[in-house]
């Protein structure tokens, strides 16, 4: 018995946090009291991915309802988060400058998918603020710092962002006087540097933003009722990145099939941004199926005591 | 008779878990030690509790109360008692089957040997 290793306790707090309330002391005890092997390494990884992609959800019947809606509400809200960042990169490939090829059937769609994103955007702002005052007052009331410091995180992270966003463009505007204070493509090394860390610190954010809502859902212990509304509204989102795939794929062979449509650069933005908005697209559908199942499971009951 | 879906498969470490729990409540540790001792198979520490979750979930198993939370001991529900009992059975009418058949075409074989 050597005790877990650095990478042994990694893996273990690599699983589902639900898996982890679950069964993660247990789970860190047995590695801590087995004589590990390099293959109970490779065993926990494969562990960690199977409880990623197939998500097991232990305890109470209740208890595995929660989770389950709480798990399909959260994986939307990633995949949105993931699908807007895509949208913006796709947009800047295809529009700005816009492409000579965008008219006809790839402006329209491109059109279309603006507007997609825009109302999903608009939707899930308006819903979020609402499940977030549910998360946030209870937690103020009682004061409860484990769910308003996370509630409160991505109100903090977007400022930051905007922020060191406001700094990058005022750069591009110095750096590059004739285009104003908008972001430019990078010209140099220097310019180059600062916009790939403006695009590092964008996904950084984003992905902040959903890990704490995350958090603090999970840490609110919302009634069922409210996980059970958050999942309908997960599919109505989850139907408006499907539709942004759509359009945004049909845009993509639109331009590419014009005469001089696509540029080197404009190619891999745009198919790497569609390549996301698709693999989001099924993680978001797959979730909403395995929600919607949680939905059917069982009338609403009320919260169970936090322990 | 339980539904065909609740059947751990013949090589699911579900199955290995479950035929552990029938000599009485375990915890993880325990039932790693006693599936290597009487099957030989060596459960890695993700596996084990991928079955547990998987069982617990379809109300298998269940946890026993315990003070000590990393080691948490589980042991079989009435369901998973029914489920295993028609597993084994299963199990023990196919071995049957295998072994009348193999008696009666290695004649041969055992000849040889």
């Amino acid at each position: 018995m050597n005790g877990p290793t650095r990478l042994q306790r990694a893996l273990v707090g690599a699983y589902p946090p639900s898996f982890r309330h679950r069964y993660g002391d247990e789970l860190a005890s047995l590695v801590a009291d087995t004589d590990t092997r390099w293959s109970d390494n490779i065993d926990l990884a494969l562990g960690v991915c199977r409880a990623w992609v197939t998500p097991v959800f232990g305890g109470a019947a209740i208890e595995q309802r929660r989770s389950r809606l709480q798990s399909t509400t959260v994986t939307v809200l990633a995949a949105w988060c993931a699908s807007v960042v895509a949208a913006a990169g796709f947009s800047k490939a295809v529009d700005d400058p816009p492409l000579r090829a965008l008219h006809g059937t790839a402006l329209t769609a491109y059109d279309s998918g603006t507007i997609v994103v825009e109302v999903t955007a608009a939707a899930v702002l308006l819903t979020g603020f609402v499940f977030w005052l549910a998360v946030i007052v209870p937690a103020l009331r009682a004061k409860r710092r484990d769910v308003v410091v996370p509630a409160l995180a991505p109100a903090l992270i977007v400022g930051a962002w905007l922020g060191i966003t406001g700094l990058v463009a005022l750069f591009a505007h110095h750096d590059v006087p004739r285009s104003g204070l908008a972001l430019t493509w990078p010209r140099g090394a220097l310019v180059l540097a600062v916009f790939i860390a403006w695009v590092v610190a964008t996904v950084a954010g984003v992905a902040g933003c959903a890990a704490s809502a995350a958090v603090a859902l999970r840490r609110a212990r919302l009634q069922v009722a409210w996980l059970a509304a958050s999942t309908v509204f997960a599919v109505l989102v989850a139907i408006g990145i499907t539709a942004q795939a759509a359009v945004s794929v049909t845009c993509l062979v639109s331009l590419s099939r014009a005469g001089g449509g696509l540029d080197p650069r404009s190619a891999v933005f745009s198919t790497g941004s569609v390549v996301i908005v698709v693999t989001v697209t099924l993680t978001a559908a797959v979730s909403v199926t395995r929600g919607l199942r949680g939905l059917r499971s069982g009338p609403a009951a009320p919260p169970t005591p936090t322990t | 008779m339980p539904r065909v879906a609740d059947d751990p498969k013949w090589t699911d470490p579900g199955l290995l878990v479950m035929g552990s729990l029938a000599d009485g409540p375990r915890h993880g540790y325990a039932m790693v030690r006693d599936v290597e001792e009487t099957t030989g198979v060596r459960l890695g520490p993700g596996t084990l509790y991928g079955a547990i979750a998987r069982l617990e979930s379809r109300g298998l198993i269940e946890a026993v109360d315990s003070e000590d939370t990393r080691r948490r001991p589980y042991r079989l529900t009435a369901r998973g008692v029914e489920v295993l009992e028609h597993q084994l059975a299963g199990m023990q009418r196919f071995a049957g089957l295998g072994r009348r058949r193999l008696a009666h075409h290695t004649p041969i074989l055992r000849g040889a040997s």
